[in-house]
């Protein structure tokens, strides 16, 4: 008898729908799985075999042949034993033929017949959605990540036994047995859901619950101002500052800042989640802005996505959000430059033998470190590092890395009256108000281009999007010659310069935005150990 | 003894590994020349030698010259020297600086690139840290401006920080400076002074007690010091730790009875700590150039002829006076030209924009910080003010 059962499966980013075929033939008794598989999909077989016997059901000594279809992608992970039993069964003819028409089957099984959850279930139903499949049979524990899909029916079950129990009952009175999974979303998450312009105009005035509030940072205003600009433009950022000054709060809070990600977005990133296996019935999906900081030792694999059939790695979960490199200067050479490629193109190309694979890792860059060797420079009673050590320092940070880094803001050392004054700060709902709507006139701005955001611009569309008038042509001149800028310098200074106009709601670039850009830049080095000789 | 001939000899002899000033002047004083000492048999040496007690054994040392001896080729390497433009001067010439012959046990040959300091010229050595705060590199560079302004040698190391600032600002005052190595001649320490390192050439002289080509040496740098202190006639300390080299100079001039000077600091400064310590112990007080210009052109009365140098050169006490007025604290005085109001705020030692802020808000200034950012940079443009490094802010 033959059967054939729905799934599906992940190959990279992307997700296509497998064909798990079942055949029982009379021949000599055996049990062959083909269609090029990883070795946990060769041992489905013996974990079927045997949580259908722990439920008293017998395979017959057959000729047993699954073969998963398109049989040239090689597959892994163990979603495909919840389909293979069912394929068994429906040939053995315990499942209506009837009830595996256009539903689509995911799960791993345990040898006592429990379902249980499996990775990248998410692109897999997407994929499934869009080829016009109407119901999912998925394990219980991944209910609430598929549930981010509109329009298709998610029944959760619990084990296998349920799951015979479900497709042997008549369609009108299936529900019954198990409702439907119906996600309530939660307030502050609500209005974002409908589409992009929607969140950008309304989303954001709560604030989000749990998620740090940059009102908690006392002080370095000038450090929040340049956190405020570079989460409007989507600018890359450095703060450097002596040990305890706030840089870490300060990027930990940048995520709270950032317009909350709308319901595409929320899609997207949570996708990649899914396939790196890293959500579970807690979080079954990512509806906040990811914030990642990898420790300095971080192999290069784990950085950009590694494995023989690559798993995302740190810049593709921050994909949307925050990328945080606390030390940067400890960071190996080699692993930051990695970063090169991905942040011109906003996506990981990884080669493999069996494949090229692509991963999206549209960051927000965020670099911390200290001003020198013992961390205190400029405060001469604490620091006797000398000039040459401080330059060494950030030379250790690979140039074109650090020339991508837009903002630059010295973080000071904070003082005792300080911390006990106890005066709050800005909230982050307040700074996301300011951040969405400079976003608001970017996305005005650039419709119907590829742009994005001010961050985006190349040397030809600064022209065009950032024009000047004569009289700040002339100032950039001045600033040129003093600063002693290079030609992306100076593009780069335009397009913070942008940004802070977008921020203070103004349509032309003024004197006061490119002076205040060209303190957040203040030599063609990070710009310390700069001393006068 | 001044002809070429001898000075290749001395040269040989002053490079012979292990013989040092002391037994260099010991052989010269024994057999009247250097040239005399190369011609000596080994037996003579040895015993000249031995006499001298001078740790190592006589034989030993002997030995050494006979083997450098036998190399000959002492006019060759001379020439060589010739070559680069280093000069030597030894203690029985006549162009020997007059205030190191006062010294004990002065060096007895000084290599020099660029020219002797001039006799009749006062002289101050202008000493303090490497790692200098900005405080002391402003420092630094007014008195070395001023003083040199005023005809007055400015003596230092040439090290980075003080000693360096000092030099360039000298120079660029239109002043000479001269500079003590503590390596050869030819070799330009700390590297990144190479620019300072030539111009000093063209309007001073670099000096070292250091056959050339020796590298810069930990155990060097107490001779270099010394040399310092004896070229001039006081010393001013700028900046120093509690504990630093800068201690040497100075127990060297009072050793060899020259005024000390110190430029206070804050008590908090750990980096001023050496000078207020100073100050203590009784150390001149320097609170502006003039004081140190008062202070040397009644050493110049004192020494008759040279009063009139330094007084036609520079200014009078009461001029001197009116350079202190200038100084540090009052040099804001351009507040009229500075629209914003931001340059009171401002300081010698860089302060980043928030310590601005709220110095200007303390002060009843009630700023946004992106228009004290924009101002700031306006005042750097303007050349008022530095960023020196991140949202640091300065005075130039």
């Amino acid at each position: 008898m033959y059967s054939t059962v729905l799934s599906g499966a992940i190959y990279g980013i992307d997700s296509y729908l497998v064909q798990v075929e079942v055949d029982m033939s009379s021949g000599l008794p055996c049990f062959a799985m083909v269609g090029s598989l990883g070795g946990e999909v060769k041992e489905s077989g013996e974990r079927v075999r045997i949580a259908l016997k722990n439920m008293g059901i017998h395979l017959p000594p057959m000729h047993v042949a699954v073969n998963l279809s398109p049989a040239d992608i090689k597959k892994e992970g163990t979603a495909f034993d919840l389909p293979i039993a069912a394929g068994l069964l429906c040939s053995m003819e315990k499942i209506r033929r009837s009830a595996l028409q256009g539903i689509l089957l995911l799960g791993e099984l345990g040898l006592d017949g429990k379902v249980r959850p499996v990775k990248g279930v998410l692109p897999i139903i997407k994929k499934a959605h869009e080829a016009g499949i109407e119901r999912c049979l998925i394990p219980e524990g991944n209910v609430r990540e598929a549930g981010r899909i509109q329009g298709i029916k998610i029944v959760g079950v619990p084990s296998l036994s349920t799951a015979i129990e479900y497709l042997n009952t008549p369609p009108q009175r299936q529900d019954m047995v198990i409702a439907p999974f119906v996600e309530e979303e939660p307030l502050w998450m609500r209005e974002d859901t409908e589409g992009k312009r929607k969140s950008l105009r309304e989303g954001g005035d709560e604030p989000v619950p749990g998620e740090p509030d940059f009102c908690e940072i006392v002080g370095q205003e000038s450090v929040k101002r340049a956190a405020l600009i570079a989460a409007a433009g989507f600018h890359n950022l450095l703060i450097v500052g002596p040990p305890g000054s706030g840089k870490t709060m300060t990027a930990r809070r940048l995520p709270s800042i950032l317009p909350l990600l709308t319901g595409e977005e929320i899609l997207e990133v949570s996708s990649i989640y899914s396939i790196a296996g890293l959500l579970d019935e807690d979080t079954p999906y990512i509806s906040r802005r990811p914030f990642l900081n990898p420790h300095h030792t971080i192999s290069p694999q784990a950085l950009t996505g590694g494995g023989r059939i690559p798993r995302p790695g740190v810049i593709s979960l921050s994909h949307r959000g925050v990328l945080f490199l606390d030390e940067m200067a400890e960071f190996k050479k080699q692993t930051l430059d990695l970063l090169r490629q991905p942040m011109e193109d906003r996506r990981v190309q990884i080669a493999r033998s069996c494949g090229s694979f692509s991963y999206p890792a549209d960051f927000m860059l965020v670099g911390a470190s200290n001003p020198c060797p013992c961390g205190y420079y400029p405060d001469r009673n604490r620091c006797r590092c000398t000039p040459f050590e401080v330059r060494q320092y950030f030379s250790r940070i690979s140039g074109p890395i650090l020339d991508r880094l837009d903002i630059r803001i010295f973080a000071p050392q904070l003082k005792i009256g300080q911390l006990q004054g106890g005066e709050k700060g800005e909230t982050s709902t307040s700074m996301r108000k300011k951040v969405t709507g400079a976003r608001i006139r970017q996305q005005k701005r650039f419709e119907g281009t590829r742009l994005r955001f001010n961050v985006d611009l190349g040397a030809g569309d600064i022209e065009k999007y950032c024009p000047l008038g004569r009289k700040e042509k002339q100032l950039m001149e001045e600033l040129f010659q003093s600063l002693g800028l290079s030609a992306r310098a100076y593009h780069r200074m335009i397009k913070v310069a942008r940004t802070i106009a977008d921020v203070e709601g103004r349509d032309a670039i003024g004197r006061e935005q490119l002076l205040e850009a060209a303190c957040y830049y203040s030599g063609e080095e990070a710009g310390f150990g700069n001393e006068r000789q | 003894m001044n002809d070429s001939k001898e000075q290749a000899y001395l040269y040989w002899l002053h490079c012979v590994p292990g013989i040092g000033d002391a037994a260099l002047r010991l052989l010269v004083k024994e057999f009247g020349s250097a040239g005399a000492v190369y011609r000596a048999p080994v037996r003579e040496l040895e015993t000249a030698l031995g006499r001298g007690a001078l740790g190592e054994t006589g034989r030993k040392r002997a030995e050494k010259i006979e083997e450098s001896r036998r190399d000959g080729s002492v006019l060759e390497n001379y020439r060589q020297l010739e070559a680069k433009g280093i000069r030597m001067v030894s203690l029985w010439d006549r162009e020997y600086p007059g205030r190191l012959k006062k010294i004990t046990n002065p060096p007895a040959v000084l290599y020099y690139l660029g020219a002797l300091p001039a006799e009749e010229r006062l002289a101050l050595a202008i000493i303090g840290a490497r790692e200098c705060s900005d405080y002391g590199s402003y420092i630094a560079g007014v008195f070395g401006e001023r003083i040199a302004s005023c005809g007055v040698n400015i003596i230092s190391g040439m090290a980075r920080g003080i000693d360096g600032i000092s030099q360039m600002e000298a120079l660029r005052a239109g002043g000479s400076t001269y500079a003590v190595l503590g390596c050869g001649v030819d070799i330009c320490y700390p590297a990144d002074n190479r620019r300072l390192y030539e111009r000093i050439q063209e309007r001073g002289g670099i000096l070292s007690p250091f056959p050339p080509g020796t590298p810069p040496a930990k155990n060097l740098f107490p001779l270099r010091n010394k040399i310092v202190a004896g070229l001039s006639d006081a010393v001013l300390v700028v900046e120093a730790r509690q504990k630093s080299g800068t201690w040497i100079t100075v127990d060297m001039a009072l050793e060899q009875g020259k005024d000390v000077y110190a430029v206070p600091g804050r008590i908090t400064d750990r980096l001023s700590d050496g000078c207020n310590l100073l100050i203590r112990q009784g150390a001149g007080i320097a609170l502006a150039p003039g004081d140190i210009l008062a202070e040397l052109s009644v050493l110049g009365n004192r020494k008759g002829e040279r009063k009139e140098r330094c007084v036609r050169h520079g200014r009078s006490r009461a001029d001197s006076k009116k350079t202190d007025e200038n100084m540090p604290s009052e040099e804001l005085s351009g507040q009229e030209r500075d629209r914003s109001g931001l340059l009171a705020f401002l300081d010698v030692n860089p302060s980043s924009c928030d310590e601005i802020l709220e110095r200007a808000g303390r002060a009843g200034v009630k700023l946004e910080l992106s228009k004290l950012m924009a101002g700031l940079v306006e005042l750097c443009l303007a050349g008022k003010a530095r960023q020196t490094g991140g949202n640091y802010f300065a005075l130039k």
